[in-house]
């Protein structure tokens, strides 16, 4: 039997001073799957990958979420990245006088760390950067600078899946990669994507577009709308979405 | 004495002692001399600031008047070899100058900085300035100047009690490459008049690191005056670190006066002292000047910071730009309190100004005042000043990373400052600064915690 990785069961969840956003929502997925989730703007796609990744301004009301067996109610943001649970953010922080690299090496050594392992040589991590490097075509001065800083928006994306690729995560939940990318960018980014997905693993793609999803084919696609997962299908639903528009919801769920 | 009756008993104290003490400490330099004697009729015209007065609301200057009862005016410049080694930054090996309790230090200095074309006068040592006629010219014009004008008591006090402070010269036209390091320490229970006279020729370049380090394990006030004057074309840059101890007061007062197209950038960093009080003032005298003045203090448990800093525009088209930011956290207070003032015809002035401030605590406190006085129609001014906490946002990038939640805080409030230390002349310098201020943030990081629990 294959190993579940993520589990969420009638997850409720709201806003710190009260507004509900998730009602009821489920979800399970194997190692090996990947997932797309679709859904028009404010439905809560991004809401879910923060509860999911532990931001203290959402409150989980009832339902359960379970990470590899454990419950991610339990666990601090911190704990879950170490586990093995990624996030990529829709939109990624700059963080002045933090240096790219020497983030990466902070992320990468607190997981060890965390596992009881020993942290990297730094030449062997700087092998390793730039392994990475080279499956999203990025250049080397990107580690020279500040966290983000002035990046790009696909500059921007780009850094979220090098941080992917070097943690190496169980799950990955990546909230719109790809928006803002032009189609190089949008190329690289599937490359690191596909390089990442094994069979051990699991990928949670958060989209409005069907483009991406020509790269990174998913197992399953599920309409996210106000705050429940309304509608799931396979790869051939997003096709159909992005034809018709949400408005054959209407026609589905009626 | 004048309206001294209406002063409390500790100030009109405060003031006699100064005035039997000054008696004492009279240069033989017949010019330096003379302005002593004005300053202590200064003292007495300008009498103890008070909170009635704008430059003085918000600092309570009482603490002072309160040790100076048990301090001495210090007369010791003693000091171990193996400090000094503690506190060099190793660019600077061969260029350092060191003073103890306000007192120039031949023995401890480095020998080699004169072999450098720059020259070191001693106050103090009225033989040696015989023999530089031109140094003697640059004491005679620009020590204490306008004294009988001079509207801050403590620097009026200073004048009066220094017995050596030193002059520090560049001719025109000539380039110092390296760093000058200069150690201002303060290792016994005083009130020290820390005093220096920095003078760049035409077109000539310097770049100073000062830091001022207390060792005193009892309460001292260290009362530091720096006057400097940049001729025509001469850029410098004047670092200074405030590395004194916790039961340091530091009261430090710049004023710079910057003659044509001349460049000035000073970075401020306030790190340790218990309270400390840095009044800036910088005259913009002939056009083309620039002036750049980039300050950062860290506070916590009870400490204070004021900044009361006044950039004059006083002629057309020079430049200005003020940017300090703080970091404030338990019940610790700070003020900024800037002003640009532009006089009248002083057209195509280009002038900002920003304050910005992280408190992370809900008892800490900052008055921000910054300030625009405008007497003159084309100029270019901007001002600002903000107050915030940590981003929320920020803290979970970094937690979802994996990162530690103190290790994160402390990234993003390293990440806050490291725009003002990456103007830090020196690397050893800026690591030395990180350094302090993480040492800062341990309890900081502790009341950021709980503060972002209870939300
Ligand atoms: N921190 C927040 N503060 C206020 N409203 C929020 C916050 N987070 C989410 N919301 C609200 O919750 C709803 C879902 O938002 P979001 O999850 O960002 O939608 P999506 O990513 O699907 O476009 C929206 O109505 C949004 O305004
Ligand atoms: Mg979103």
């Amino acid at each position: 039997m294959t190993e579940t990785i993520l589990e969420v069961k009638n997850l409720e969840a709201n806003l710190e001073d009260g507004d509900k956003i998730l009602k009821g929502l489920n979800l399970t997925i194997k190692a090996g799957e990947v997932h797309a989730i679709m859904g028009p703007n404010g439905s809560g796609k991004s809401t879910l990958s923060k509860i999911l990744s532990g931001h203290p301004a959402y409150k989980v009301s009832s339902g359960s979420m379970n990470f590899l067996g454990r419950d991610l109610n339990e666990l601090e943001a911190n704990e879950r990245a170490n586990l093995g649970l990624f996030l990529a953010f829709q939109y990624p922080l700059e963080i002045a006088g933090v240096n790219n690299l020497e983030f990466l090496r902070m992320a990468y050594n607190s997981k060890q760390k965390y596992h009881g392992l020993e942290e990297a040589d730094p030449l062997d991590f700087d092998d390793l950067v730039e392994s990475k490097l080279e499956i999203l075509s990025m250049k080397n001065d990107f580690l020279n600078r500040n966290l983000n800083e002035g990046f790009s928006g696909g500059e921007k994306k780009k850094n979220e899946i090098l941080q992917m690729l070097i943690l190496e995560p169980k799950l990955v939940v990546l909230d719109e990669i790809d928006s803002g990318l032009d189609i190089d960018a949008l190329k690289a980014v599937a490359n690191g994507i596909n390089a990442y997905k094994n069979t051990g693993n699991g990928v949670l793609m958060i989209t409005h577009y069907q483009r991406l999803l020509d790269y990174v084919v998913p197992d399953q696609v599920h309409v996210l709308s106000e705050g429940r997962i309304v509608l799931s299908g396979k790869a051939d639903l997003a096709l159909e979405l992005e034809k018709k528009g949400y408005d054959i919801l209407n026609a589905k769920l009626s | 004495m004048p309206n001294l009756a209406e002063r409390n008993k500790n100030e009109i104290e405060f003031i006699e002692q100064i005035f039997r003490a000054s008696s004492s400490m009279l240069s033989e330099i017949p010019n330096i001399r003379s302005r002593q004697e004005t300053a202590i009729k200064r003292v007495t015209e300008l009498g103890f600031p008070q909170k009635s007065s704008e430059d003085w609301k918000y600092y309570d200057s009482q603490p002072i008047l309160e040790n100076f009862f048990t301090l001495d005016i210090c007369e010791i410049n003693k000091l171990d070899k193996e400090i000094i080694r503690k506190h060099r930054f190793p660019e600077c090996s061969e260029n350092l100058l060191v003073t103890v309790n306000g007192h120039f230090s031949k023995e401890l200095s480095s020998t080699s900085l004169t072999n450098k074309n720059i020259s070191i006068i001693d106050f103090n040592d009225p033989d040696q300035l015989k023999k530089h006629p031109t140094e003697e010219e640059i004491i005679n014009q620009h020590f204490a100047h306008k004294i009988n004008q001079e509207d801050s008591f403590f620097k009026a006090c200073n004048t009066a009690l220094m017995s050596n402070g030193f002059l520090l010269s560049v001719p025109d036209d000539t380039e110092i490459e390296e760093t000058i390091q200069i150690l201002h320490f303060s290792n016994e229970s005083c009130f020290n008049q820390t005093r220096s006279l920095i003078h760049l020729g035409k077109n000539a370049k310097l770049k100073i690191i000062v830091s001022y380090i207390g060792l005193a394990n009892s309460h001292f006030v260290n009362n530091a005056v720096v006057e400097l004057i940049l001729s025509e074309g001469a850029h410098f840059k004047l670092d200074k670190i405030q590395d004194d101890t916790q039961q340091g007061i530091l009261l430090y007062d710049l004023y710079a006066r910057l003659m044509k197209n001349s460049n000035f950038e000073y970075n401020s960093l306030d790190l340790k002292a218990n309270h400390s009080r840095d009044n800036i003032k910088v005259d913009l005298l002939e056009p083309g000047a620039n002036a750049g003045l980039a300050g950062f203090y860290i506070l916590n448990k009870d400490r204070k910071a004021h900044n009361v800093i006044k950039v004059n525009h006083l002629v057309p088209n020079c430049t200005s730009n003020q940017l300090y930011k703080g970091i404030i956290s338990d019940s610790a207070r700070a003020e900024f309190n800037g002003e640009i003032n532009v006089s009248e015809g002083a057209n195509g002035t280009n002038a900002t100004q920003l304050n910005k401030n992280l408190l992370l605590s809900n008892t800490a406190h900052i008055d921000s005042r910054p300030q625009l006085k405008i007497l003159a129609d084309d100029v270019k001014c901007s001002h600002g000043s903000t107050v915030g906490e940590l981003d929320e946002d920020e803290i979970f990038y970094l937690l979802s990373r994996g990162i530690k939640k103190d290790d994160a805080l402390a990234m993003l409030t390293l990440s806050f400052c490291e725009e003002i230390i990456q103007k830090v002349t020196i690397d050893s310098a800026k690591q030395h600064i990180r350094n302090l201020t993480l040492e800062n943030l341990d309890t900081t990081i502790h009341t950021a915690n709980t503060v972002h629990k209870l939300k």
